[in-house]
């Protein structure tokens, strides 16, 4: 090295050498953890095709049980005894000074009453562009997709629906995040949720005999297309009574026949479509608890469930278990937690027989046929050691009704609340000290997409 | 795009030049300190034309051949200022006598990635502490914890008081607002280090809400700070522009100690004390009116029976005292042994720090040991290699959020009352505690969590003069480093504790295993030519970061008695099991202009390209230009007194990369019952998404007068940080909630006053004051999405605005504020108004030094929650006076209220950071006791964080229960409480 010449061509070298390699020219690096969403929308196999439906039963698991302990406490069915985030009480039983769900749009359960629903049918919007634009399923499996995916979306819808206030509705054209469809009052979206349904349905109708994807042991009398369309009927009577749609609800009963069965028997109402939780790597159900756990952290039973039951009912004793000691936070008291699960890996129900019985006898009702509502109510009452019931009058029936829904659907999707909504009735549920509301208020994500888009 | 700039870089290297030389007379001397005539071993001559040097030799005496027949030299030496001398063939024999730098005007601080430049000629105010500021007086456990109140412009913030450290560094204000890294780049020797907070998943088995909840320590920790020579701080962009994207939050380089020749030299240290609680805040008492006020009906009468049996049995207890109040030992000891010829140096050292916290059953151990090596193969070729190696045990123990799980001892405590019988009955096993999900003395002895990480730092860099002469030098550096880190964690509820017991499957064990491995690569050609009165440097360089990360955490519940094996477990689950992989691409080339010490100008350019973006082969451009006049040097300024009078500027650029994953839209693995599910990601990407970047202009002024007996620093800056990236709140109905974008721009202003005096500096007193003042405002000065709130647990307990025109570290919370301009009231804010520090060292008694410093924060809030769970509880210290008499009791009253306005509270505070007092034994009575056999001999005695002076209403003002954070910082939620400390030390030179 005696010359600057030498050096400088060795700085060439050198340089040269570093950019001709991968040193300085690294390829790109894919996400090493997951797969990503572009994958399955361009020409889906198989596999991912099942992915993505397991996926759409996570999601539906995951809104529809999770916005229990919101609606539940709203409808005084629990009490969300959380010792550890004190604003469970404060703000769902509306203890706290100045709480109003119906004016705050950041109000506690908003998400879980309309985020995590909506979440759902995100999922059910990209299985249905993924089927539409896959070459690895013939049409009869493209119905079976969408007929079983449509069906949990228009399901999805109805959280948000019955949580918002009349007037303000929901969304339902939410494809595009950039660009989403208008506001929808409730009294045109149902009608267009209860479309929806009429869609799958069609779609299942042309879904020859069996999927091309498994469901879980929660769906075990429903995983074909033809018996999958009872549940599809089973939803539509439900939404029928939102809509008050008295002869609809009827109709469809009939085709979710045979799953609606107009029978006696703890097995007979019980049959249905449940969420399973198997442990890990699934979940647990998230609703057990042992008896007596020493804890304060539970979802408790309102006392009013026990205060107000028929004496001899089997639903108090099957339901609910007497702890030794109460739990106490905020003034607030139970003594009973929900002993409705053995274990934690006990299954969920979220549409069983025993509610379409009872839909069967409200349609009837309301339709004047007093007779064969108390008939249809007298097969619950029977199975759970009650006697024979006779509404004379109309109003008498549907009290009664009510009394059955609150027992027989106890904790399973917030019927109380829902039915207090329905029936007018929301002042005959105890305060507590604190606030019975009505609805919630728009979110807060929607209203500032509104204005920052005006 | 990168073949452009490559060919750019060539031609730069064409256009360097040379000069040629000729023949010579020898100039000899003796170099002495001005103040005591004492000669100076090692010193430098240097002859900048022909770029030839000399060092004296243990008699102070020095020989250098030169040109021609006159010339001028410049001597210097570490600690003195530099002098510039005439010599010729007839005075060829000279005697110095350099003045100490008190100023530090002479100390060579980081300019380029392989340059440096004397504090002198600096155009920023980089911040340089040495080894004496750093563990002189005191034996911090880490490095980040050494620096509080040390340096200007930086906020250093403790997020608990548990042992092994947990620090957020914040450099000049808000450097993004969580999209990027918040924290500054260490670099370690030449070693890009990890310096990441791992999880361990306590939050999984506490129910706290996320990762950031673990109260982890940052990996900063397993540094140990004895080994450590210097550290600089390069606190904005236009120092750390050469630095590139990964500057925005500022760079600190640590320099680890290294061998000098000449005889052997070992020391021992040892420094034994203990920790104790710094500021335990007490607990309420009870009577049967207030549990009356608190039940009703038989749990009443239930209570009232329990307190009174309590109060006839003398069974009533402060259990805060119980849990928190012990005293942890700590011992730390350091050898060192260092030498070497003119060829070869070493220096190796082990340490051992063992510290117990002030819970019983939690620690911080750390073991470590170094081997820095440097050798000269030829005249022109050096080598020199930084080994460390480490190994880290950390018991952090059980505190901060949880969720029905009674896995925080503050959170139970918080709900607690004083006659509550948990201790254990005769045969050792618990009482349930009815008031909780768990008996927190239960959790003490049973509950473990254990985290140890095994470490190995690696630098090796290769130094060759290519070319010398005619007073240019090109030269060669190719530097490289590894940092391997191994974390091995484990998180243990056995099977009987109260919260098992109530679960379906008792027994929780949650394993944890990450293994990270940086690289770096640097190459640079450096050419440095003296022409006439100019001194130029030219640099050019590549460099290349890669980082691999591989994490597995499984998981067991319901365990086999004393089994914490996971295969012993009922539920067996991998909770998660990921992989990382970053690289980074770095060109850079800079240009340095002196002007005879007078003008110093640099200007310098460096492209980046990182997989951690969303396009990841673009480069981004970070351009840098600074300016420093000394204009004490001029022939004009002929005032007597001013040793320096220096204006200075400087522009720089720098980049923020999004975290890894934040560019993948991706499909996330959910079973259900025997099938697995993939279900949509809820977040979106922009395809235009930039990273972030920051510019900043500062400017300043030195000057030192008297002597450098006063000295005195002005800094302003402005730091604007553009394309923060933020989430764009979609609709929530869409599915998807938030879209990464570049959403707001952000400005940071802030002045750092520094002034250090030396009024008396004689050989048998001596006293020197330094005072710091510092002030940062943050303010969103653009943003494109709607203004939102972020952070803390809600607007319902307060949390942080993100609004244009407001501070992003702004408090607010309920109620929404219709009328006014923010969108929700606004409470207070986490960013001091500014932060001060008084410093003062006293020499005395030939031998004896005393020194202290003072912290103080003002204006700075926290959102107290552990205080609102306490009021829940009942058993807030204040919980039942009633100071207005209205009956209410202050505890009730505030809870009463809305939250925030209770809770966010002004978390202002003046520590006593450090005092210590040395003595260290004259070398003259050491000659006499024991021959050369012992160098020096040092005692002395030292307290950290010994007082506080505080309105804050809980354990610390410095507390994070989300861990280090862009913004979410200053939420409390049961901390483990801060200790003082106190350490004993004697240290001996052999």
């Amino acid at each position: 090295m005696k010359t600057p010449t030498y050096t400088i061509l060795l700085a060439f070298v050198l340089l040269v050498g570093l950019a001709g390699c991968d040193v300085v020219d690294p390829d790109r690096i894919d996400d090493p953890n997951n797969p990503s969403v572009s994958e399955v929308l361009q020409n889906a196999n198989r596999a991912q095709l099942q992915n993505l439906m397991s996926g759409l039963e996570v999601r539906h698991r995951s809104s529809t049980v999770g916005f229990l302990d919101v609606i539940g406490s709203f409808g005084r069915e629990i009490y969300p005894m959380r010792a550890s985030d004190p604003r469970n009480l404060r703000d769902l039983i509306g203890l706290a000074e100045g709480s109003n769900a119906e004016d705050d749009p950041s109000y506690r359960g908003l998400g879980s009453v309309w985020t995590t629903p909506y979440l759902t049918i995100k999922q059910a919007n990209i299985i249905i562009q993924s089927v539409q634009n896959t070459e690895n399923v013939n049409d009869q499996q493209k119905n079976g997709l969408l007929g079983v995916t449509k069906t949990i979306k228009a399901f999805q819808y109805l959280i948000p629906l019955l949580t918002q206030s009349k007037e303000n509705g929901i969304r339902i054209d939410v494809d595009d995040p950039l660009n989403p469809g208008p506001f929808v009052p409730f009294d045109e979206a149902l009608p267009q949720i209860r479309a929806l349904l009429d869609e799958a349905q069609q779609h299942l109708q042309s879904a020859g005999d069996s999927f091309v994807f498994d469901l879980t042991e929660g769906f075990a009398n429903f995983n074909t297309p033809s018996t999958f369309a009872n549940l599809n009927r089973a939803i539509d009577a439900r939404a029928a009574l939102y809509a008050k749609d008295w002869q609809g609800a009827l109709e469809s009963l009939e085709s979710a026949r045979p799953f609606f069965e107009l029978a006696s028997g703890e097995a007979t109402l019980n049959k249905g479509a449940y969420f399973v939780y198997t442990g890990p790597p699934d979940a647990f159900n998230p609703l057990y608890y042992p008896r007596n756990a020493a804890t304060n952290q539970i979802e408790m039973v309102h006392p009013s469930m026990i205060a107000d039951a028929e004496d001899g009912d089997e639903r108090v004793q099957n339901k609910f278990f007497e702890r030794d000691d109460p739990i106490t936070q905020q003034g607030l008291s139970s003594k009973y937690q929900d002993d409705r699960f053995a274990s934690n890996t006990s299954p969920v129900p979220w549409l069983r027989n025993e509610e379409l019985i009872l839909i069967y006898a409200e349609a009837n009702a309301q339709l004047n046929d007093l007779e064969e509502a108390n008939r249809a109510i007298n097969l619950v009452r029977n199975t759970w050691g009650l006697p024979d019931f006779a509404g004379a009058t109309k109003s008498a029936v549907i009290d009664q009704l009510l009394y059955e829904r609150r027992y027989s659907l106890w904790y399973e999707f917030g019927h109380r609340w829902f039915d207090a909504r329905r029936y007018d009735r929301l002042d005959q549920l105890p305060t507590d000290g604190g606030k019975i509301f009505q609805y919630y208020a728009r979110p807060l994500s929607e209203i500032n997409w509104e204005e920052f888009n005006s | 795009m990168g073949k452009k700039y490559i060919t750019l870089f060539l031609w730069l290297i064409l256009m360097l030049g040379s000069q040629p030389a000729w023949a010579q007379f020898t100039v000899s001397g003796t170099i002495t300190d001005a103040n005591t005539g004492e000669p100076l071993i090692g010193a430098n001559v240097f002859h900048q034309p022909t770029s030839s040097g000399a060092s004296t030799d243990q008699n102070g005496k020095f020989s250098l051949d030169l040109p021609g027949q006159d010339a001028t030299i410049r001597v210097s030496f570490i600690g003195y200022q530099s002098e510039r001398i005439e010599v010729s063939a007839s005075n060829s024999d000279v005697t110095i006598a350099l003045k100490p730098d008190v100023a530090n005007l002479e100390e060579l601080v980081v300019t380029g990635l392989a340059s440096s430049a004397k504090r002198e000629n600096l155009a920023n105010a980089v911040s340089k502490v040495s080894a004496e500021e750093l563990t002189g007086t005191v034996a911090p456990p880490t490095v980040d914890n050494a620096l509080s109140g040390k340096i200007p412009g930086v906020n250093i913030r403790s997020n608990s008081g548990a042992p092994g450290g947990g620090f957020n560094v914040q450099m000049r204000g808000v450097s993004t607002l969580g999209a990027g890294s918040s924290q500054p780049l260490y670099i370690i020797d030449g070693v890009y280090v990890n310096n990441s907070t791992i999880s361990n998943g306590r939050y999984q088995a506490t129910g706290a809400t996320g990762a950031g909840e673990d109260n982890g320590g940052n990996r900063l920790a397993d540094l140990n700070p004895d080994d450590i020579e210097s550290i600089e701080v390069l606190k904005g962009p236009s120092a750390a522009a050469i630095y590139g994207q990964r500057a925005n939050a500022g760079v600190v380089i640590i320099t680890t100690k290294r061998g000098a020749a000449g005889a052997t030299e070992v020391s021992v240290e040892q420094n034994v004390g203990f920790a104790a609680p710094l500021n335990l805040l007490g607990v309420a008492s009870w009577d049967e009116e207030k549990i009356r006020s608190r039940y009703s009906g038989e749990a009443a009468d239930a209570e009232v029976a329990k307190y009174k049996q309590a109060v006839s049995n003398g069974n009533i207890y402060d259990y805060e005292d119980m849990i928190y109040g012990n005293r942890g030992a700590i011992s730390e000891t350091n050898v060192s042994v260092s030498g070497g010829n003119d060829k070869t140096q070493f220096f190796v050292s082990g340490g051992y720090h063992a510290e117990n916290g002030i819970v019983n059953n939690t620690g911080f151990d750390r073991g470590s040991v170094r081997a820095n090596l440097d050798h000269s193969i030829t005249d022109n070729i050096s080598v020199a290699s930084s080994s460390n190696f480490i190994q880290t045990g950390n018991r952090r123990g059980f505190t901060g959020n949880q969720n029905g799980s009674g896995g925080s001892l503050g959170y139970t405590l918080a709900y607690t009352p004083t006659y509550a019988q948990l201790l254990p009955n005769a045969d050792g096993t618990y009482p349930d505690n009815p008031y909780f999900d768990d008996n927190p003395l239960a959790i003490i002895k049973f509950a473990e969590n254990d985290e140890n990480i095994t470490r190995f730092i690696q630098s090796v860099d290769f130094d060759a003069d290519l070319y010398r002469g005619g007073g240019s030098v090109l030269s060669l550096n190719v530097s490289g480093g590894i940092d391997y880190l191994n974390y091995d964690s484990r998180i243990y509820f056995p099977e009987f504790l109260q919260n098992q017991t109530s679960s379906a499957n008792p027994g929780d064990v949650i394993r944890t295993k990450e293994d990270n491995l940086n690289t770096n690569l640097q190459a640079v050609l450096l050419f440095n030519q003296g022409l006439n009165n100019f001194d130029l440097t030219t640099q050019l360089g590549f460099s290349h970061y890669g980082q691999q990360q591989s994490r597995q955490q499984l998981r067991g519940q319901g365990l086999v008695t004393g089994q914490d094996n996971i295969n012993q477990a009922q539920v067996q689950s991998v909770v998660n099991q990921s992989e990382q992989t970053v690289i980074e691409i770095g060109w850079f080339g800079q240009q340095e202009v002196n002007w005879d010490d007078k003008l110093i100008g640099t200007v310098g350019l460096r492209l980046d390209r990182s997989s951690l973006n969303y396009d990841q082969s673009e480069y981004y451009l970070f351009p840098k230009a600074s300016l420093a006049a000394n204009l004490a040097n001029f022939d004009f300024m002929t005032v007597e007194n001013i040793n320096q009078l220096k204006l200075r500027v400087a522009y720089g650029v720098t980049g923020g990369v999004p975290n890894f994953g934040d560019t993948f839209r991706a499909l996330n693995g959910s079973n259900i019952g025997s099938n697995l599910g993939l279900i949509v990601s809820t977040r979106d990407i922009d395809p235009d998404l930039q990273p972030e970047r920051a510019q900043e202009l500062e400017f300043g002024t030195d000057i030192s007068v008297f002597n450098n007996r006063v000295s005195f620093s002005a800094t302003y800056y402005i730091k604007t940080v553009e394309d923060l990236i933020l989430d764009l709140p979609t609709a929530s109905s869409t599915g998807v909630t938030a879209i990464a974008t570049n959403a707001a721009e952000l400005d940071n202003k802030g002045i750092e006053l520094g002034l250090n005096v030396s009024p008396i500096q004689s050989s048998s007193f001596s006293w020197s004051s330094d005072i710091l003042f510092w002030k940062n405002d943050s303010k969103i000065t653009s943003l494109s999405i709607p203004p939102d709130v972020s952070g803390g647990f809600g607007v319902s307990l307060g949390n942080y605005l993100l609004q244009e025109g407001y501070s992003p570290t702004t408090i607010v919370g309920i109620p929404q504020t219709p009328d006014a301009d923010a969108l929700y009231k606004i409470y207070g804010n986490a960013q001091p108004d500014f932060q001060m520090s008084l410093g003062n060292q006293f020499n005395f008694l030939n031998g004896f030094r005393f020194n202290f410093l003072f912290h103080w924060s003002k204006g700075n809030d926290n959102i107290n929650l552990f205080q609102f769970l306490t009021d829940d509880g009942g058993t807030s210290y204040d919980w039942n006076e009633d100071d207005d008499g209205d009956g209410t009791p202050k505890g009730a009253q505030r809870l009463g209220g809305l939250p925030p306005e209770s809770y966010v509270q002004d978390a202002s505070y003046v520590k006593l950071r450090e005092v210590g007092l040395t003595y260290s034994v004259p070398s003259s009575f050491l000659e006499q006791a024991f021959g050369s056999a012992l160098r020096g001999a040092q005692i002395g005695v030292s307290g950290s964080n010994l007082l506080m002076w505080t309105n804050y209403n809980g354990y610390d003002p410095e507390v994070s229960t989300f861990g280090t954070q862009s913004i979410n910082q200053s939420v409390s939620v049961a901390p483990y409480p801060s200790s003082r400390k106190i350490l004993f030390n004697l240290r001996l030179d052999l």
